[in-house]
């Protein structure tokens, strides 16, 4: 189970040349995702869904609050934890140089996959994601649609328990959309529990059983899509979103 | 340990499949060959149609035909009949020293400070010392005295030994020079693509991911940093050696040169390059890892590509390495270097210079890890 109690990250930025000023990209959210669920984190650009997203990912630390995986933290048992988790982001960029199958190769080595099942997890991948014309060509000669099958294949040659999706299917053509989106419900089946990003509210609303409303760094929902859609007499997640934006700038 | 290994791999088969790191690590050693043999043919040019110049000197007297024989071949001697003339042809430089002759008292009029009144000076003194000792010997002649037991009481010659040259240890110079400009230019370029070419490909993030150890992550890229510059050493050095090879067998100024450069030389050069190699990837991936684009990282090392020029900068200084610039990284590398070049081995200095190679590779390690566990390098 993934826990965030109360996490918070503050950033400096620069006014001008000489003033800083710092700001909150986060502040005290908390919420907790289980096997088998999906989790979606929806916001608007600059709401704080990437950094938080990178703090469970374990890229960043947290300013305060703690971030808990299966009981364990990131300040004691960061290298477990990671071999636990995979993240893939909209625009995560694979390596030109390297073939899909070099690149699989040694993804499975960091994670430390047993030498004798590489091979047989890569040509899986392959045959599932349909890699297997271009698996020895170099990643830079690849169209977006085939980088980013390769880019989900990577993430899950380790079979990861937990999947951090930073807007995954930002950009994509409907094709390449549907392949994240079926891999995430088969990931679902394993029970395996999926914190997933999005702007598109519509896609979130079929796939996620728990939504988290952030705005500006702020949880200000958290619920079942139906639930929210519920208390805020919507019928859909993005009139509920404005609704909910509505009350709080009038608050 | 795996994941130090993974990362060498990955980033070694990065560098060799970017044609601009291969060109910077294999082929910058190729003109090592060129330049040796181009300055070797520079030099032999230099030697064989360099004329001998003739230096025109004054006179107010008739030379007899014993100090013709002693003046050198080097000097035209012109009569003047007046002192005067003499003094103004001085003046408009129609000649380079004048002697004014009064009974047996010669008086040398020149400027010995300038480099062909030096030379003529030189000269001057020469022929006036041989007449002095001919007139000598003339007297005592007449005295029927034995001319053996006053000037030839010992007998001297004078046998050239073959050893070090000026255009023999310059050559060898540029040969080092050439090798440890490929090194810095190699780790210039290898360092500004693993660290800053990976943030600016968005690549980093996707290995901070992976479950490896920021340290780990930083020693491996250094490690494939120090690897490719060692591949460029090894070119280097071999094509070095080869290229002296080839000219001391095929151009005459080297036929009397013995080049310093057995295999104790080699053997000790290697491995100041090698600690060389170690210092300048460290110094490289520490400045590197602060730009956040390829071309901001290349700016911020450019002062570093500088450093090939120190070599000779010292050749040309004469620096000797003694206790202070032992600690100076890459001074000392590049003196020591030379040093052994001319075939001063001194191995307290060596191993000083190791040792100090050693706590600066680990201060800027130590630094570069701690500096890569903070965000603002990574997300900047």
């Amino acid at each position: 189970m993934i826990k965030i109690e109360k996490v918070s990250k503050k950033f400096t930025k620069l006014i001008d040349k000489k003033k800083k000023s710092e700001f909150y990209a986060d502040r005290e959210i908390s919420f907790t995702a289980k096997e088998g669920e999906i989790v979606g984190v929806l916001g608007p650009n600059g709401a704080g869904k990437t950094t938080l997203l990178r703090m469970i990912a374990g890229i960043m630390a947290p300013t305060s609050g703690t971030i808990e995986i299966d009981g364990l933290n990131y300040e004691d048992n960061d290298i477990e934890i990671k071999r636990k988790m995979t993240f893939l982001t909209g625009n995560t960029k694979l390596y030109k140089d390297l073939s899909p199958y070099e690149l699989l190769k040694m993804c499975a080595e960091y994670y430390r996959v047993e030498k004798r099942e590489i091979e047989e997890r890569i040509s899986l991948l392959s045959r599932k994601f349909a890699m297997d014309s271009f698996l020895y060509q170099r990643i830079g000669s690849l169209s977006t649609g085939q980088t980013q099958r390769v880019a989900i294949a990577r993430c899950l040659i380790h079979e990861p328990k937990y999947y951090i999706l930073d807007e995954p299917t930002s950009g994509l053509d409907i094709i390449s959309s549907k392949v994240i989106l079926d891999t995430i419900k088969e990931e679902k089946k394993k029970k395996k529990c999926i914190l997933y990003s999005t702007h598109y509210m519509e896609e979130a609303a079929s796939i996620c059983d728990k939504v988290i409303f952030i705005n500006k760094g702020q949880v200000i929902m958290i619920g079942t899509p139906e639930m929210i859609k519920e208390k805020t007499k919507t019928d859909n997640l993005r009139d509920a979103f404005f609704s909910l934006i509505e009350g709080d700038n009038n608050g | 340990m795996d994941s130090i290994i993974i990362t060498i791999k990955k980033e070694l088969r990065g560098i060799i499949r970017d044609k601009k790191s291969l060109l910077m690590m294999a082929l910058t050693p190729i003109f090592i060959p060129t330049f040796v043999i181009l300055m070797s043919y520079i030099f032999e040019e230099m030697t064989t149609t360099q004329k001998i110049e003739n230096y025109k000197i004054g006179l107010n007297y008739e030379l007899t035909e014993k100090e013709k024989e002693l003046l050198s071949n080097e000097i035209e001697p012109i009569y003047y009949d007046k002192i005067e003339l003499m003094e103004q042809a001085y003046k408009d430089k129609e000649i380079i020293a004048y002697i004014i002759k009064d009974e047996n008292i010669y008086n040398i009029y020149n400027n010995s400070q300038s480099e062909d009144g030096s030379i003529v000076n030189a000269h001057l003194i020469s022929y006036l010392e041989g007449y002095n000792t001919y007139l000598g010997q003339e007297y005592l002649l007449d005295k029927n005295i034995d001319l053996s037991k006053v000037y030839h009481n010992i007998t001297y010659y004078n046998n050239e030994i073959a050893g070090e040259s000026v255009f023999g240890n310059q050559v060898i110079l540029m040969a080092v020079t050439f090798t440890v400009m490929a090194i810095t230019l190699t780790a210039i370029y290898t360092s500004t693509d693993t660290t800053a070419g990976e943030k600016e490909r968005g690549t980093l993030e996707t290995m901070l991911t992976f479950p490896l150890k920021r340290r780990e992550l930083i020693l491996g890229k250094y490690a494939a940093i120090v690897i490719s510059g060692i591949i460029t050493l090894a070119i280097g050095v071999t094509l070095s050696i080869v290229s002296l090879w080839y000219v001391k067998n095929n151009f005459s100024i080297y036929d009397s040169i013995i080049f310093n450069i057995n295999f104790l030389n080699i053997f000790l050069i290697i491995i100041i390059l090698i600690f060389y190699t170690l210092f300048v990837s460290g110094l490289c991936i520490s400045i590197a890892s602060f730009s956040k684009t390829f071309k901001e990282a290349q700016t911020a090392l450019t002062p570093i590509s500088l450093i090939t020029c120190i070599p000779m900068f010292l050749e040309m200084l004469n620096i000797n390495l003694h206790g202070f610039i032992s600690f100076i990284p890459i001074i000392n590398h590049t003196t020591i270097i030379n040093e052994i070049i001319i075939g001063n081995i001194d191995f307290s200095s060596i191993i000083i210079i190791i040792l100090s190679s050693i706590v600066y590779i680990v201060l800027l390690l130590t630094y570069i890890v701690k500096e890569y566990n903070r965000e603002k390098i990574l997300f900047s």
